[in-house]
């Protein structure tokens, strides 16, 4: 039955995020028409993007937690014969999934920004070797381990906003303060284990192929995981124990 | 006399400190028609949710074919809410698609053959559907399922008379003798004549719950005529 929610959670979300991502390549392809990239830096270009798709991002995850599970398409998920842990795991599964794609979108309009200024032919040639698959896979890893915690405590918050009392307006505000709460706890966590300033720092440290510095990951990556189960589960009990659709 | 469907013992429910539904008991049998009457805030939808597993917060004991609200009865009850719950970018026939993905029940050559009847176009999205043929589909839907019971909330607020013949008529059409329906509905006129039984809710509060007929002699008075009186302000 998993398999069958998250087919149905990729499929309401599938054209919003392609459009987004066609969007990102369009600019990747047009932008060095229009402006010198050089002048403004492509990692400039590349930060404003993550962060316009980021923002995009966030707003399509939550619109779509929201709608499709406390308000009216929950009338229909929750009277499907499947358990609840299914139905949120589809959600976080069906939002990971959209996340990486989409930076996976930012990463080729960068590319496609730089394009003047790369040397394909090595590009191609470095991208499949075991060193760049490793920066590759530790960037994408980064990215996760703060992405995926925030968006759990961003699913209970919503939960709480939904559930804690009838009037609404109290409600939503425990659900944002829960949220930011969530977030800033787990993002505090990971960066504290892990010995890093800054997710930069982070990404930085795990770039370096040091043992210690992969360790730094690994450790991170367990604390997000830990907060990620954590906070799925308190969502799920409050699903399970406390649904009051409006 | 046949196991009941469903039962419901001394359920109450509250909302902060408003009570929405205070010690109601009830059974529904197999093969009757059961109408949820009462005015709008009476606890219809309340208990209606309860019994799809849509509010888990409440007090007392709910069975559906001997078990509580669960993934299990999700299979045997057919629910229409009232209110559009299907994203309305779908195509119709999208929708079937996933009727029939989830629903083992669901019988698709009667869901098309409804379609067709009711005049529902099966390449349209839903958003470019009026709400009359929003409602027949989500209709469509629930009534083409094999459930165990149906339960339809409002199933013809907002259309118009001729459309709530047809609405009516599609429902005593599809549904088997080993099942059991209970509609919600404050509009009793039109409707009346199929109820086999009736409850009267008011106040969150079960007021009156029996045989249609026998109340109806009983009081020498139809069920609508019945209504107004216990409902007049």
């Amino acid at each position: 039955m998993l398999g069958k929610v998250l087919r149905l959670d990729l499929k309401f979300g599938w054209r919003k995020y392609f459009a987004l991502a066609a969007v990102l390549v369009a600019a990747g392809l047009l932008i060095p028409f229009v402006f010198d990239i050089a002048q403004f830096g492509t990692s400039i270009v590349f930060m404003l993007g993550l962060l316009v798709v980021g923002l995009l991002c966030v707003v399509y995850v939550v619109q779509h937690y929201y709608r499709n599970l406390f308000g009216s398409e929950g009338y229909f998920m929750f009277t499907l014969p499947v358990e609840s842990w299914q139905l949120l795991l589809s959600k976080v599964l069906s939002a990971v999934i959209w996340f990486n794609f989409m930076l996976f979108s930012a990463g080729v309009m960068t590319a496609l920004l730089s394009r003047t200024y790369i040397d394909w032919g090595g590009f191609f040639q470095k991208l499949f070797s075991s060193e760049y698959l490793t920066v590759l896979f530790e960037m994408f890893s980064t990215a996760n381990i703060i992405a995926v915690p925030t968006l759990l405590a961003v699913y209970l918050g919503l939960a709480l906003a939904t559930f804690s009392v009838r009037g609404r307006q109290v409600g939503i505000g425990i659900g944002v303060a829960a949220s930011v709460a969530l977030s800033w706890l787990s993002y505090w966590t990971v960066m504290k284990v892990s010995n890093s300033e800054t997710v930069y720092d982070l990404a930085i440290n795990a770039e370096e192929s040091f043992l210690a510095a992969h360790a730094r990951l690994f450790s991170a990556m367990g604390v997000a995981l830990a907060f990620t189960l954590v906070y799925f589960l308190i969502t799920n009990y409050l699903v399970r124990h406390r649904l009051n659709l409006k | 006399m046949a196991e009941p469907i469903l039962t419901l013992t001394d359920v109450s429910k509250q909302y902060g400190k408003q009570e929405a539904l205070r010690h109601v008991s009830l059974a529904v049998e197999p093969g009757r028609i059961v109408g949820l009457l009462g005015p709008n805030g009476s606890g219809k939808t309340t208990l209606i949710k309860i019994v799809n597993g849509l509010l888990r917060d409440y007090e007392g004991q709910v069975r559906v074919c001997g078990a509580a609200p669960g993934t299990e009865t999700k299979k045997l009850v057919s629910y229409l809410p009232d209110r559009l719950s299907l994203s309305d970018w779908l195509r119709v026939r999208e929708t079937l698609n996933i009727y029939a993905t989830f629903f083992a029940d669901f019988d698709r050559p009667r869901a098309e053959g409804l379609l067709e009847t009711l005049g529902v176009p099966q390449e349209k999205r839903i958003a470019q559907l009026s709400k009359g043929m929003k409602e027949k589909l989500q209709l469509t839907l629930t009534m083409a399922r094999r459930a165990k019971l149906y339960i339809l909330d409002e199933p013809i607020a907002g259309v118009d008379p001729a459309a709530r013949e047809v609405i009516m008529d599609t429902i005593l059409g599809n549904f088997a003798e080993e099942s059991a329906i209970l509609i919600s509905t404050h509009i009793i006129s039109d409707v009346e004549q199929v109820f086999d039984d009736i409850a009267f809710l008011k106040e969150g509060a079960l007021n009156l719950f029996g045989d249609a007929e026998t109340l109806r002699q009983q009081n020498g008075k139809s069920v609508d005529q019945l209504f107004r009186e216990v409902f007049r302000c």
